[in-house]
């Protein structure tokens, strides 16, 4: 008997990503839809636009060195990249990575409408943009490895 | 439950500022810029041009949106974020009907779900520290107050 409990091997100390996440506001139900269909709903709508090509996109492409010429080829592709992940969070699963992307894509579209030109009310308007999907982020909890941030 | 304090409050804090920024940003394009296209979702409503312009009715529309987001972003009361989710949803609701694509109101949810969320998080706070909510409820965000209520928790 005390042979057998000398050679079990010792318990493997747990990894911070194998530990159950704790009960929290992620387990708020309404919350949690409500913030997976604002980020699905916000970037179907932007990637339309895209799809459909809208004028008012082309100085945006501008900023950043983008002749209007290769803007409108590129719309479409943006526009479906969108529409894409959109539906990927809302209809699939609201991967991690995916909800950083949107804040990212969400910061960077925002503040090039100012840098165009236009007002700077355009860029606070859509602070929502950013920031629901961030919210979402933190909501789920940020990932604690690379399964997790895939998940 | 003090982190899960401190989460909730992280995320009030982002909810805020979302919702802040929605309300002022769009109603600057009414006091500030007086953007044309508003005329047309005035006519909509049946308002016309010339009773908008004498009655100064962007300006008072975008004061107001304005006044809302500063509000929250001070001292976010309950009632008032159901009042701005509705009004955000009926005016977001008017572009489409005014002839611009369904999608201007789609791509405009994160501006509408942000009132509401900032709602939900702001219940799951306060029953969190064993208070009551209501709808008229204002719950600290920083200062002393919320030191005191964070020090009530267990860890």
């Amino acid at each position: 008997m005390d042979q057998a409990v000398m050679s079990a091997p010792p318990a493997a100390p747990a990894r911070v990503e194998q530990l159950p996440r704790p009960a929290g506001i992620a387990d708020v139900a309404p919350l949690y839809w409500m913030l997976r269909v604002a980020c699905a709903a916000e970037f179907v709508g932007h990637g339309a636009f895209g799809i459909m090509t809208k004028a008012a996109w082309v100085p945006y492409f501008g900023v950043v060195g983008i002749p209007p010429e290769v803007a409108w080829n590129l719309m479409p592709v943006i526009g479906t990249v969108d529409v894409s992940i959109g539906l990927l969070v809302g209809i699939v699963r609201p991967v991690r990575i995916v909800l950083l992307y949107m804040a990212v894509w969400g910061l960077l579209t925002a503040t090039i409408r100012p840098l165009a030109g236009e007002p700077i009310w355009e860029f606070i308007e859509r602070i929502p943009n950013w920031a629901i999907p961030l919210t979402f982020l933190c909501v789920r909890g940020f990932g604690r490895s690379r399964q997790e941030w895939l998940s | 439950m003090r982190q899960q304090l401190v989460a909730f409050v992280r995320l009030e804090w982002l909810l805020r500022l979302a919702v802040a920024g929605a309300f002022v940003g769009h109603g600057a394009y009414g006091a500030v810029v007086a953007k044309s296209s508003w005329f047309t979702y005035f006519s909509v409503l049946g308002i016309p041009e010339s009773v908008v312009i004498q009655h100064g009715l962007m300006t008072v529309v975008g004061v107001a949106e304005i006044a809302a987001g500063v509000v929250t972003l001070v001292l976010p009361i309950p009632a008032l974020l159901l009042l701005m989710a509705g009004w955000k949803i009926f005016s977001e609701l008017l572009r489409p009907v005014a002839g611009e694509p369904v999608w201007e109101f789609v791509e405009r949810a994160s501006n509408m779900v942000a009132p509401l969320a900032l709602i939900v998080v702001n219940r799951e706070r306060v029953r969190l520290v064993k208070r009551r909510w209501h709808w008229y409820a204002i719950r600290p965000c920083l200062g002393p107050a919320l030191t005191a209520e964070r020090d009530a928790l267990p860890d």
